[in-house]
């Protein structure tokens, strides 16, 4: 890997800001960010990110490819949350298991934000569908964890009726917030088209950088937090939360290779198959998959992977990418 | 000065729940509550930070004052909540100053 692709992410202002956030934590600074303020913040990110991609998706149209690229997409987040529950199940039980199984499956919204930052500092070219790829990733890894956890249940005889019927399973995975301002904007961005762009681009693209560095201060104000948090993790599920996101990464590069994407689309690609969900998906799974222990999740997701996949996982793909499509 | 002999009810559930709670007591017949939203702790779950923007982390809490008879309701009414998705409920004797 060019050791400047990764000077160059380390250095940059948002991956300084999480930095600043972290030191903020470990040296018990006051500093923070009013929760009220954090959830705004997410808004303008998601709407922004959803607009963008829509407008993007609005220039580009849809065609054979885009159908399937986002095909593939859902089909692998519900796909890799069975790869990680079996990885898992060796110590933990089924409902743990798929619950960090389902975060792993499904994606980062904010990790993929970064990895769009990281590709317009580098002037790299990247399709506005891909934005729409992560929505669809968002919430098929929550409904193949409930399956997993159903079928465990009835292997081992314990299966319960707690009430949660699928219809109500299927509506709390499709409707989070998030998810819903995600695909909203989206739309929103594809049917207005141009005019739509030119009227919303001072709010959506000007001033984007500078609050993902305000969003990135906080989250690492509370990354650095459950990462305190994992002291208490044996080796196992520590492993597990860096491991698990190149592996996934890697296989999501082979995916963009044989789907012929572009060098941009192909970390996009990436970043969405090796990133943890740690805010749809844990909200999601308090609601469908009580059992499931999210002082397990949210700090494996959100204390490890994040950090990792924003620092050094987003270079380490990108070269990955480079040295596999330069001829 | 009047004091009435009530039932204290805390309840802390998590935020994600506090809608589902709320309706819960308004089906059992309490006729008024109070919420404390954004409230951290420690339990089962592990640390409530009440610091994320997706309230995994934070938990809310209910109190209500009511006569014993509608206490043990709102009780009847959270009891399979807490079974489901955890938290606490306590309940205390206590007087309510009339006004």
């Amino acid at each position: 890997m060019d050791p400047t692709v990764l000077t160059q992410n380390l250095l940059s202002p948002p991956i300084l800001f999480f930095a600043l956030g972290m030191l903020a934590t470990w040296v018990r600074s006051d500093l923070m960010i009013p929760p009220a303020a954090a959830k705004a913040l997410s808004i303008y990110l998601l709407l922004a990110i959803g607009f963008h991609g829509g407008a993007e998706l609005h220039r580009s149209g849809l065609d054979g490819t885009v159908v399937l690229v986002l095909g593939v997409a859902a089909l692998a987040s519900a796909i890799l949350p069975v790869l990680g529950y079996f990885v898992l199940r060796s110590r933990l039980g089924p409902a743990d298991a798929a619950g960090i199984a389902a975060c792993y499956g499904s994606v980062s919204a904010v990790t993929f934000i970064t990895a769009i930052s990281f590709l317009d500092r580098a002037e790299i070219a990247y399709s506005g569908y891909m934005i729409a790829a992560m929505a669809l990733m968002e919430s098929p890894a929550i409904i193949t964890a409930i399956i997993l956890v159903r079928i465990a249940h009835r292997d081992t005889g314990t299966a319960t009726r707690n009430g949660s019927t699928w219809r109500t399973m299927i509506h709390e995975a499709m409707a989070n917030g998030a998810i819903l301002l995600l695909l909203g904007s989206l739309l929103i961005g594809y049917l207005s088209g141009e005019q739509g762009w030119e009227t919303m681009k001072p709010l959506v693209k000007d001033p984007f950088q500078a609050i993902l560095c305000l969003f990135l201060l906080d989250m690492g104000i509370v990354a650095a937090r459950r990462i305190v948090d994992l002291r208490r993790f044996g080796a196992f599920l520590i492993a597990f939360s860096l491991v698990a996101p190149p592996v996934q990464a890697a296989l999501g590069i082979i995916v963009a290779a044989m789907l012929g994407l572009s060098p941009g689309d192909a970390l996009l690609l990436a970043v969405l198959f090796g990133s943890a969900s740690y805010i749809a998906v844990p909200a999601a799974l308090r609601l469908v998959l009580p059992k499931a222990n999210p002082s397990l999740y949210v700090p494996m997701s959100l204390g490890l992977t994040f950090p990792l996949n924003i620092t050094i996982g987003i270079p380490l793909y990108f070269a990955m990418i480079d040295w596999w499509w330069t001829p | 000065m009047t004091l009435r002999p009530m039932k204290r009810v805390e309840i802390v559930v998590d935020t994600l729940h506090l809608s589902r709670a709320i309706d819960r007591l308004r089906q059992a017949g309490c006729d008024g509550y109070t919420v404390l939203p954004n409230v951290a702790g420690y339990g089962d779950r592990g640390d409530q930070h009440a610091d994320e923007v997706s309230g995994v982390s934070t938990n809310a809490y209910i109190l209500i004052a009511a006569p014993a008879d509608q206490a043990e309701a709102v009780l009847d009414a959270i009891r399979p909540m807490l079974q489901s998705y955890g938290g606490i409920c306590l309940v205390s004797d206590c007087y309510w100053l009339e006004h």
